[in-house]
């Protein structure tokens, strides 16, 4: 009963998805209604690719670089946060910070003269600039956790693993999470830009359409990311929800 | 039980313990009572291994501490403090099942020490055992917290302020529950507060801490009639120290077995109560003498004025 | 006590200057703007008696701040070695050096590696300059952490160096440098691309601040539509920037074909005004988040006493609420603008002009260093935005004095 009452939250983001699915499977269709839009181009529907295929790439790119920001963020945050990396906390700290300024295209900018074009610089930029609001929120949750509640868990006669895996974590999953749905947000919008430096994209039906003027293809692409940008943060708020508050 | 020998501890610049001697015996109440900063919280955690020592030994069951796997020591204790510090994201039960799953108890006797442990702190497991910390009133959480710390079955029990934070009159229901609750299980607790009247209360015995040092240790009558000097006298509450000490013995101590004269409408008091109780009734009541009662509303005696200020007669007041 | 602990954070940056200037490529020359460069060592590139010194100095922070580290030898009284009193003026010096170095030693690195012969040669700096500049970065900042006045010293450091590249660039010795040739070639455009990439910026920061001052005191005023409005801005918020911009193209063209009059005030689907409501759009959620949460969390007590002394509502507001929000709303304003900063660099794709028109070209001819003509000056205005708005946050924080 409560478990059914816990998973009320995520109808909306399965709405979105299947809203995103059904948009991915027959935009191609739509011919007649893109021709509106652009009554004088001979092609109104993007097709270089499959809208499939983009959405898929798209996913995976992001998927990559959210992971691999998620898991090397959360080992920086959990290392800085015990008594021996104690030392690097300001410094990694005003680091992520410094890094949030930093403009996420620039980032994808310069990952090119340095890694070449393609899918690799894409996601390694992607990567890169995920790090920072993970390991800001990471450190945050960290130590935003009540200093009794360690106290007790440690004085309990729980070894530092199981206050790791077991308190810690679980009371910094909110925030945590936060900062992986903040990662989350620029990866689509930057894999997006992504098509500028060669990676295959929901980006490139954009580009494209911008390049020859075509406001059809341009529409197509808009629609899909930002389909795409909206789903996923309602899944991300509907996690969000489930978890238990700790407040 | 738990031996502290020449025990110090030094932290950058200062020195939080120093050298201090103190041994505890099973099932004694050890109370550490001192302002803040005397370094009895910073003694208790040393006992185990939550601040690790400087310098001098510490014991426990005649084993040097320090030759003891810290985690596992720790689990062999109960540990409360004032903040609670229950995880917010357990359940009461799970909570206060913590411990025993440490020690990697069978489940269905993990959920029968946990219903048996509310059960013993009057919260009724139905009710409570789901909850989560928030939910509770703060007395509620801090009986969680000590059935917390009980629910290993440790020998030994740390408490540092538990009761500090709550109102005076949910402090002394719970001070009087631990008494019971102690006094059927017989174990061996180090308690620190900085509130004399819950060390006078709680303590078989008081250790006076100032400045890292144990100033004096003793029974509670000890301390009240002996003060080792003026910093003791001064935590004791000079002013109110006699109504302090009167608070210690009870009624039935000092009465005299006479009920010749007994009216049942003239003031009376529970053999049980304290001396100090029977002197605010004598006050109130404007008379030097009360009637006696047992708990089925029985005569047993009488209390006078004098009995409770036995007077010397050089101290008598001259009459003109 | 933090002293004595010293911790291995000094010692570990310059470990990993060292490496990188070890391990990688100083620099590269390249015949002529789009082949690759031809990669050189520290020693070739510096030739060795500047890269001695080099490496002599990383080594010496190494040294100096590993001392106290050494505990075994202390332990073991062989050595009684305590954390030494001038280890971080000595630090600070050898940091400054290796910084100030930077422009010249790139200048003679070009003067000797670049033959005569090939005037369109050009040379640019390698991973293991770009990496030693992030160490050395790093290093100030931590050591800058246990200072006293650290805000005049980082100044102080932070002009100097920027003195040292101007000084070289006004000498002309950093003229065969492959961004500056880029910049040389670029200069008109640079220009514009600064002028059009503020313009865009402040109108953001002006449009969001009033809009967004408006929408503060609406929720402030109509408490029940807090939840909905932060709703949307969230939903915004959330749409990629690109597709924003490009949704807003058929809309405005469609418009300001039915409206000639648009056109000629330069609204068209492409160009800066779809570009400027997107921006806007995407300000509103910091700036309005920040004003509320600020105006809202100037606690109960302080405006009931404010009350009770006699303030009226307008004295409230302004000697009350207002200084004590300040801060807050000036981080608002922070993130609105390095945000637009971002976002501006984005719409260069729908014809906006700024620095992000330099990235996209440079992709597009796969000019690198064209990328990085845009690419480093948006970072810069990035930076520079966040240190002016934090000092202001600084300045107007309340209950602190300034001395």
């Amino acid at each position: 009963m409560r478990g059914l009452a816990r998973l009320g939250p995520l109808w909306q983001p399965c709405l979105l998805l299947a809203l995103l699915g059904l948009l991915v499977h027959n935009l191609a269709n739509w011919e007649s209604l893109f021709r509106l839009v652009q009554p004088d181009t001979r092609q109104v529907i993007y097709s270089r690719d499959s809208f499939s295929y983009l959405l898929w790439q798209h996913l995976a790119l992001v998927g990559l670089a959210v992971v691999g920001s998620l898991m090397i963020g959360l080992s920086a945050a959990i290392l800085v946060t015990r008594t021996r990396g104690r030392a690097f906390l300001p410094l990694v700290n005003q680091l992520a910070s410094m890094g949030q300024t930093v403009p996420p295209v620039a980032v994808l900018a310069l990952a090119v003269p340095v890694l070449g074009f393609g899918n690799p610089a894409t996601v390694v930029a992607l990567l890169i600039y995920g790090l920072f609001p993970i390991v800001r929120n990471g450190i945050a949750g960290l130590q935003g956790i009540d200093g009794a509640v360690l106290e007790s868990a440690r004085g309990m006669g729980m070894s530092a693993m199981q206050i790791l895996w077991q308190v810690e974590l679980p009371l910094a999953a909110k925030v945590i999470l936060a900062g992986v749905r903040t990662s989350t947000t620029f990866a689509i919008a930057t894999a997006a830009i992504g098509s500028t430096v060669g990676a295959r994209t929901l980006g490139d039906p954009i580009i494209s359409g911008l390049i020859n003027g075509n406001n059809a293809y341009v529409i197509q692409g808009a629609l899909l990311i930002g389909l795409l940008a909206i789903s996923l943060d309602a899944l991300f708020s509907a996690v969000d929800k489930w978890l238990p508050s700790t407040h | 039980m738990i031996e502290l020998r020449r025990l110090s501890k030094h932290f950058a610049d200062t020195t939080a313990v120093d050298a201090i001697d103190l041994s505890i015996a099973r099932g004694e109440l050890c109370v550490l009572v001192g302002t803040s900063g005397c370094g009895k919280s910073t003694t208790l955690r040393m006992i185990n291994r939550l601040i690790e020592y400087s310098e001098g030994t510490l014991m426990v069951d005649g084993r040097p501490i320090d030759q003891l796997d810290a985690v596992q020591l720790r689990r062999r204790m109960g540990y409360a403090i004032q903040s609670t510090g229950l995880f917010p994201h357990w359940t009461v039960a799970q909570n206060i099942g913590l411990v025993p799953r440490l020690l990697k108890w069978p489940k269905s006797k993990i959920a029968q020490r946990v219903d048996e442990l509310l059960n013993l702190l009057n919260m009724p497991a139905r009710e409570f055992a789901d909850k989560y910390p928030q939910q509770l009133s703060g007395g509620q959480a801090q009986r969680v917290g000590v059935a917390r710390a009980l629910a290993g079955d440790p020998d030994i029990l740390l408490m540092d302020e538990p009761f500090a934070a709550l109102d005076p009159i949910t402090r002394s229901n719970l001070q009087d529950e631990l008494l019971r609750i102690l006094h059927q299980m017989g174990k061996t607790i180090v308690f620190v507060t900085h509130d004399i009247d819950e060390a006078l209360k709680l303590a078989d015995r008081i250790v006076i801490m100032d400045q890292g040092r144990i100033v004096q240790q003793g029974s509670a009558h000890e301390l009240l009639s002996q003060p080792a000097n003026e910093f003791v006298s001064q935590l004791l509450g000079k002013a109110d120290r006699g109504l302090k000490q009167a608070s210690l013995r009870q009624v039935q101590e000092r009465m005299q077995p006479n009920i010749q004269g007994y009216q049942s409408e003239q003031p009376s008091i529970s053999a049980k109560a304290s001396l100090k109780q029977a002197l605010s009734a004598m006050l109130w009541h404007q008379q030097d003498y009360l009637w006696v009662l047992d708990h089925q509303q029985q005569p047993q005696g009488l209390i006078e004025l004098a009995d409770i200020i036995p007077t010397k007669p050089q101290h008598r007041r001259p009459r003109s | 006590m933090a002293d004595s602990r010293s911790d291995s954070v000094l010692p570990l940056l310059s470990l990993a200057a060292i490496l990188s200037v070890l391990l990688l490529d100083y620099g590269s020359v390249q015949a002529n703007r789009i082949v690759a460069g031809v990669g050189h060592s520290l020693w070739s590139a510096l030739g060795s008696g500047l890269a001695t010194l080099l490496l002599l100095s990383l080594l010496a922070i190494l040294v100096l701040n590993s001392l106290p580290n050494l505990s075994l030898l202390t332990k073991l009284k062989l050595a009684r070695l305590k954390p030494h009193r001038y280890s971080k003026l000595y630090s600070y010096t050898l940091l400054l050096f290796l910084l100030l170095q930077m422009p010249f030693g790139l200048a003679w690195f070009a003067a000797i590696q670049i033959p005569e012969s090939q005037p369109f040669a050009r040379a640019a700096p390698g991973a293991g300059f770009w990496l030693l500049l992030f160490f050395s970065f790093l290093m100030l900042l931590e050591l800058q952490r246990s200072t006293a006045h650290r805000h005049w010293l980082g100044l102080g450091i932070g002009l100097s160096t920027l003195a040292a590249w101007w000084l070289c660039l006004q000498l002309g010795w950093l003229d065969s440098l492959a961004l500056v040739r880029e910049y040389r070639s670029q200069q008109g455009p640079f220009k514009q691309a600064l002028q059009s990439h503020l313009l865009l910026v402040g109108g953001t920061l002006l449009l969001s601040a009033l809009l967004g001052g408006l929408l503060t005191a609406l929720i402030l005023n109509f408490r029940s539509l807090q939840s909905s409005v932060f709703a949307l801005l969230n939903f915004l918020q959330t749409i990629p920037s690109i597709a924003l911009f490009s949704l807003l193209i058929a809309p405005l063209s469609a418009l300001s074909m039915q409206f000639p009059w648009l056109q000629s005030l330069g609204i068209r689907g492409i160009g800066w005004a779809p570009a400027l409501i997107a921006l806007v759009a995407y300000s509103l959620l910091p700036m309005v988040r920040n004003c509320t949460v600020a105006l809202q969390q100037v606690s109960a007590e302080v405006l009931q006493s404010a009350q009770a002394m006699g303030m009226n509502r307008v004295q409230l507001f302004f000697q009350v609420r207002l200084p004590l929000a300040l801060p807050v709303m000036i981080e608002g304003l922070r993130i609105t603008c390095i945000q637009a900063i971002g976002l501006t660099a984005v719409a260069a794709l729908i014809g906006t002009g700024g620095f992000g028109n330099f990235i996209f070209q440079g992709l597009g001819q796969a000019a690198m260093d064209l990328i990085l003509l845009g690419a480093l000056p948006i970072i810069a205005l990035a930076m520079v935005a966040d240190y002016l708005f934090s000092a202001a946050a600084k300045y107007w924080q309340p209950g602190v004095s300034h001395d």
